[in-house]
C-alpha cells in the first residue's frame, strides 16, 4: 500500500505526461518555425500570424501545467511581440524574423532540458536575458500587465477606426473547453473583465453540460456563459478579453442585431440537442404547444415516401411562422453534431507498430480476398462470383485507406530544410533562393524519416561546395543570388527527388587529383566523367579547402550513399562544370501493397509494377534478334527495343512456348522489353520481403503469395534494366566460376551421399 | 546406474535432457535440438529463387509468410538433394539481425524424437566428422552410434549464407 500525497501524485502524472508535453511542443516548435519562415515571404498574411501566436500561446499553456516556468516566463516575452505584431503595432522585419527564430531556440532548448535543471548554464541564461532585452526593445517599454493593456484601450474605443456610436448592448456568449481550469484559465475572470467594460444588462451561466455528481470532474471546466454588455467598447475590444482563452473557448460576441438572427445565433451557440424542435423551443423561436402541433402535423405524413416527406423545418417554417434563417441555423448545427461529434479531436496519435500489425493483417486479407475470389470462379456461380467482387472492391478500398495512413507529404521534411538554408546561407555569406517544388509527393513515413538526413547533408553540400558567393557568382556572370531547388515527384512506381543548384558544379580535374592523392584511383588512371563525380560518394573524400563546420570532413556523403542504398534507393549526379549540379536520389515507395501485373515463365510466375508497364505485345519468337554486342533486341514501330529473356536470365528449365509475349517497361534507364511465356492479368500484390539471405539479389526486389498459395517473386525494374546493360559480361564471368565454389572449400563433403 | 540414465533420458521435458528431431539427408542422420524447430511441413510448392547457389532452394509460402528453404544435403555437401516421398522441411527458429525468422530445411526425412542426456552427449572429435566441427554442438549417443547435433545459429547462419550467395554472383 503506498500512501503517496497529493504531490506524489502530481509528480507521478508529470512524470508520466511530460515525454507526451516534449513530443506536442517539439511540434509547435516547429511549427513556429516554419510558420515563421513563410510569414517572412508572405508578412501580410494574417491567417500565419494568428497560428503563429496560437502555437505559442498552446506551448506557453501546456508549460505552465508542468509547472515549467522557465519555458512560461520566456515564451511569455515571445507572445508579447507577437501579440503587437497581430495588432500591427510591429511589422515583421527580418530582424524581428531572425530575433523570433533565434526565440524559438531558445523555447526548444528549454523544453528540451525541462526534466534537467543543470543544463541551464549561465551561457544560456545570458542568452536567454539578452533575448528578453532585444524582445522588449521591440515591444517597446515594459511589458503592461495583461488586464492593464486591454482596459486603456477599451477606455480609448471611440477614437479607434471602429467608430463606436455611444453605448449599445451587446449579446456575448462563451462556451469554455473542458481543458479551461487546467491550462490555468478562469472563466469568471473573463466574466469579472468584461463587466469592467461597461454595464452587465443581464448575464447568464450555461449548466446544461454540468454532468451528474457521480461523474463530475472537479478540475474540468463545463461552464458557459451568456452576457449582454451595454459598452461603447468596439467588437475588437471585448474580444480582446478571450485572447487568452482562445483555443479554449468558443465565443461569439453579437452586435445589437435582429431578434431572428440572435435566435440563430443561440442555436449555433447550442450544447449537444440532437433534435430540431428541441432547439428551436429551447431558443423561444417556437413554443412547446406550436411545435407539438406541427409534429402530429409530420406524423400524418408518415406513410410518404421519404424524398416527398416535408421536413419539419420546412413545416416549421409555413404553420409555426418560424423565421427561416432560424431553421437554417438550427438544421446545419444539427448536421454539424451528426458531422464531427468530437470536433476537438482532429488528430489521433497512434503508434507506428500497431499500424503495420493492422497493414499486415490487410495483407493477408489481400491474399485471402484473391483466394476466396479464385474459389469462386471455379464454382461458376454467378451470385458467389458478385459477392466476392463486390468484397474485393471493399478491401481495396480498405487497402487503399490504410496505406494512406502510412504515407505523409514530403513537403513536411522540406520545409525544415528553410531553416538551414537560411542560416547556412548566412553564416556563408552566400545569398541563395530556395524552392521547394513538389512537397505534396506522398512517402511511406518510415521512409521519410529515413531521407531527411541524408537530404540535410546534400543540400549542405550544395550550399557550401556547390553555390559560389556573391562577387564569385557576379564574376561569373551569374545573379547575385544562387538558386536552390528541392523537388519530388513520383516516377514509375518510386520517387524522385532532386536537388537541383546552380553553383559551379564539381570540379573534376580536383576530384581526380584528390583521388589519386588519396589512392581512391590508381595514380595517371582516368576514369569516365561520370565515375570522377560518384569519387566524391567514397569514403574519406573531401574535396573542401577549407574544412567548415558545415561540411568537408569528409564524412557523411559514403554515409549518405549508404543510407540512400539501404532503402534501396540510388543516388546520381549531373554535374555541369559552371553552370549546376543535380543529385537525383530515386526511392521505391515501399509499400506494403502494390498493383502489379503478373506474368509467367515456365512454372515460375513474377510480377512487374503496374506503373512500369506500357504496353504488352505478342511477339513470335523468331522475331527477338540480336544485335552486335550479343544483346536481344525487337523492332517495335520502328525503333530498337532491347529484351530480356526472363528464361535465360535466370536459366529456368523449361521449354519456351510457341508464341512468346514481350512486356514493355518504362525504366529510368529507358524503354525495354522483358520476354515472357504467359500474361496472368493485373494482381493485387502484397510485397513481402525475401529477407537478408536474398538481400544481394538484383532485379528482384520481393515477393508475393498469389490466392492459390504459391509465392511469385516481384521484378524490380530499374535493376533489370542495369541487368540487361550487364547481362553479357556477367553471364561471361559466371562461366569462369565453378558454380557453388565457396561451400565447396569450406564443408567436407558427406562421403556416401 | 545404467537403467536409471535410460529412463530419465526418455521423460520430456526434464532440465537435464535435450530433446532432438532425428532427421535424415542423404545416407547420413542428424538431430537437432526440437525448441529451435517451429514445424515440419511436407515438401510442395516451392518456388524457385534465380541466381542462387545450389544450397538455396527457393522460398516457400507458410501461411502468408515467405519463408527461405535451405537444401541441407547441398548446404553440407554441395549436392543438390532429389525430391522423393518422404522429403519434408523442417522450419526453424533462425537468428537474424537480433530478431527471429522462420527458415525452412530441407531434408530428405524427418524420423523421430529422441531426449539425449547430458551424459550421453559428448564433444564432437576433433576431425573425422562428415559437416564441419563448427557446424555440430556435440555428438549424442543413440543406440551403438553418435549422431551429430546441429547447431542451427552456425550451420544455418543467415549472415554467412547471404555472404556465400553475394559471392556466388
Amino acid at each position: 500500500m503506498s500512501y503517496g500525497t497529493d504531490s506524489d501524485s502530481d509528480k507521478e502524472f508529470i512524470a508520466q505526461a511530460m515525454p507526451a508535453f516534449i513530443s506536442e511542443a517539439a511540434e509547435q516548435i516547429e511549427a513556429i518555425e516554419t510558420l515563421l519562415l513563410e510569414l517572412e515571404e508572405q508578412p501580410d498574411n494574417r491567417d500565419l500570424l494568428d497560428s503563429l501566436f496560437r502555437c505559442a500561446h498552446t506551448v506557453k499553456g501546456s508549460a505552465g501545467i508542468f509547472g515549467l516556468n522557465r519555458v512560461v516566463e520566456f515564451t511569455h516575452h515571445v507572445e508579447t511581440l507577437l501579440d503587437k505584431m497581430r495588432d500591427g503595432d510591429i511589422a515583421l522585419k527580418p530582424d524581428i524574423s531572425t530575433l523570433l527564430l533565434q526565440c524559438n531556440d531558445q523555447i526548444k532548448f528549454l523544453v528540451d532540458t525541462a526534466a534537467d535543471e543543470s543544463a541551464d548554464t549561465p551561457e544560456q541564461k545570458d542568452t536567454r536575458a539578452d533575448l528578453v532585452i532585444q524582445l522588449r526593445a521591440h515591444t517597446e517599454g515594459p511589458e503592461p500587465a495583461v488586464v492593464g493593456s486591454a482596459a486603456p484601450t477599451a477606455a480609448l474605443g471611440a477614437t479607434g477606426a471602429t467608430v463606436a456610436t455611444g453605448p449599445c448592448v451587446w449579446s456575448i456568449s462563451a462556451r469554455f473547453g473542458m481543458e479551461t481550469f487546467r491550462n490555468g484559465m478562469d472563466p469568471l475572470s473573463i466574466a469579472r473583465y468584461l463587466s469592467g467594460m461597461g454595464r452587465v444588462v443581464s448575464v447568464r451561466s450555461g449548466v446544461d453540460t454540468v454532468p451528474a455528481l457521480v461523474n463530475l470532474n472537479p478540475e474540468s471546466c463545463y461552464l458557459s456563459f451568456a452576457m449582454e454588455l451595454e459598452t461603447a467598447a468596439t467588437r475588437e475590444d471585448i474580444e480582446g478579453a478571450f485572447s487568452f482563452v482562445l483555443d479554449d473557448c468558443q465565443f461569439d460576441v453579437v452586435a445589437p442585431e435582429t431578434q431572428d438572427r440572435k435566435l440563430a445565433r443561440a442555436i449555433e451557440e447550442m450544447p449537444e440537442t440532437p433534435r430540431l424542435g428541441a432547439m428551436l423551443v429551447s431558443v423561444g423561436a417556437v413554443s412547446q404547444d406550436k411545435l407539438d402541433q406541427v409534429l402530429s402535423t409530420q406524423q400524418q405524413t408518415r406513410g410518404m415516401p421519404s424524398v416527398g416527406k416535408p421536413k419539419l423545418g420546412d413545416l416549421l417554417e409555413a404553420q409555426a411562422g418560424v423565421a427561416p434563417e432560424v431553421v437554417a441555423a438550427a438544421v446545419a448545427k444539427q448536421q454539424k453534431l451528426r458531422d464531427n461529434a468530437p470536433s476537438e479531436e482532429r488528430y489521433i496519435r497512434v503508434q507506428a507498430d500497431r499500424l503495420d500489425a493492422v497493414i499486415n493483417l490487410l495483407g493477408e486479407l489481400v491474399i485471402a480476398g484473391a483466394g476466396a475470389t479464385l474459389l469462386a470462379r471455379a464454382t461458376h456461380h454467378v451470385s458467389l462470383i458478385e459477392a466476392n467482387l463486390q468484397m474485393n472492391g471493399l478491401i481495396e478500398e480498405i487497402r487503399n485507406g490504410t496505406l494512406g495512413l502510412r504515407m505523409v507529404p514530403v513537403g513536411e521534411t522540406f520545409s525544415r530544410f528553410r531553416r538551414v538554408v537560411r542560416d547556412t546561407a548566412s553564416s556563408l555569406g552566400k545569398e541563395v533562393n530556395f524552392e521547394i517544388v513538389g512537397g505534396d509527393a506522398e512517402l511511406d513515413k518510415s521512409m521519410v524519416e529515413k531521407i531527411a538526413d541524408p537530404l540535410m547533408h546534400l543540400v549542405r553540400n550544395s550550399l557550401d561546395h556547390g553555390l559560389e558567393t556573391p562577387q564569385e557568382r557576379l564574376a561569373a556572370g551569374k545573379s547575385r543570388a544562387g538558386h536552390l531547388t528541392l523537388s519530388a515527384r513520383h516516377e514509375t512506381g518510386a520517387i524522385l527527388i532532386r536537388i537541383d543548384d546552380d553553383g559551379r558544379g564539381i570540379n573534376r580535374e580536383r576530384v581526380l587529383q584528390r583521388a589519386w592523392n588519396r589512392g581512391l584511383v590508381e595514380q595517371g588512371v582516368v576514369p569516365s566523367d561520370n565515375d570522377i563525380n560518384m569519387l566524391i560518394f567514397e569514403p574519406g573524400f573531401s574535396t573542401a579547402e577549407q574544412v567548415t563546420n558545415l561540411s568537408g570532413r569528409g564524412v557523411g556523403m559514403d554515409v549518405v550513399r549508404r543510407n540512400i542504398e539501404a532503402l534501396r534507393g540510388s543516388i546520381r549526379l549531373n554535374s555541369h562544370p559552371g553552370v549546376g549540379l543535380q543529385v537525383d536520389i530515386r526511392l521505391p515507395l515501399t509499400l506494403a501493397i502494390i498493383d502489379g501485373f503478373l506474368v509467367g515463365v515456365g512454372a515460375s510466375k513474377f510480377v512487374l509494377p503496374l506503373e512500369s508497364v506500357v504496353e504488352v505485345i505478342e511477339a513470335a519468337d523468331q522475331h527477338t534478334l540480336v544485335d552486335a554486342s550479343g544483346r536481344h533486341v525487337l523492332e517495335l514501330r520502328g525503333a530498337i527495343l532491347p529484351v530480356v529473356r526472363l528464361r535465360t536470365l535466370y536459366t529456368i528449365e523449361s521449354s519456351p512456348p510457341d508464341r512468346v509475349s514481350v512486356v514493355v517497361v518504362n525504366s529510368p534507364r529507358g524503354k525495354f522489353g522483358i520476354e515472357v511465356d504467359v500474361l496472368l492479368g493485373q494482381h493485387q500484390t502484397v510485397v513481402k520481403p525475401l529477407g537478408s539471405l536474398f538481400k544481394s539479389l538484383r532485379g528482384i526486389s520481393g515477393s508475393s503469395i498469389l490466392g492459390s498459395g504459391e509465392v511469385a517473386l516481384i521484378l524490380d525494374v530499374e535493376s533489370l534494366g542495369a541487368l540487361v546493360t550487364a547481362e553479357q559480361q556477367s553471364a561471361a564471368s559466371r562461366a569462369e566460376l565453378p558454380l557453388g565454389t565457396p561451400v565447396v572449400q569450406q564443408v567436407k563433403a558427406i562421403a556416401s551421399v | 546406474m545404467s537403467s536409471q540414465v535410460a529412463e530419465t533420458a526418455y521423460t520430456a521435458g526434464d532440465a537435464s535432457t535435450m530433446q532432438c528431431l532425428v532427421f535424415q539427408v542423404g545416407s547420413e542422420v542428424f538431430a537437432i535440438e526440437i525448441h529451435t524447430v517451429r514445424e515440419i511441413i511436407q515438401y510442395a510448392g516451392i518456388t524457385m529463387v534465380p541466381q542462387m547457389p545450389a544450397f538455396v532452394r527457393g522460398v516457400v509460402n507458410l501461411r502468408g509468410a515467405v519463408v527461405p528453404v535451405i537444401d541441407v544435403r547441398a548446404r553440407f555437401s554441395g549436392l543438390k538433394s532429389t525430391v522423393g516421398k518422404r522429403t519434408s522441411i523442417i522450419v526453424i527458429d533462425a537468428v537474424v539481425e537480433g530478431g527471429h525468422a522462420p527458415l525452412g530445411l530441407l531434408v530428405d526425412a524427418v524420423t523421430e524424437v529422441v531426449a539425449f542426456t547430458q551424459q550421453n552427449i559428448v564433444v564432437p572429435p576433433q576431425f573425422g566428422t562428415v559437416i564441419p566441427k563448427d557446424f555440430i554442438r556435440g555428438m549424442g549417443k543413440f543406440g551403438d552410434e553418435f549422431l551429430p547435433i546441429i547447431d542451427p545459429a552456425r550451420a544455418f547462419d543467415i549472415e554467412e549464407m547471404a555472404l556465400l550467395v553475394e559471392h556466388d554472383r
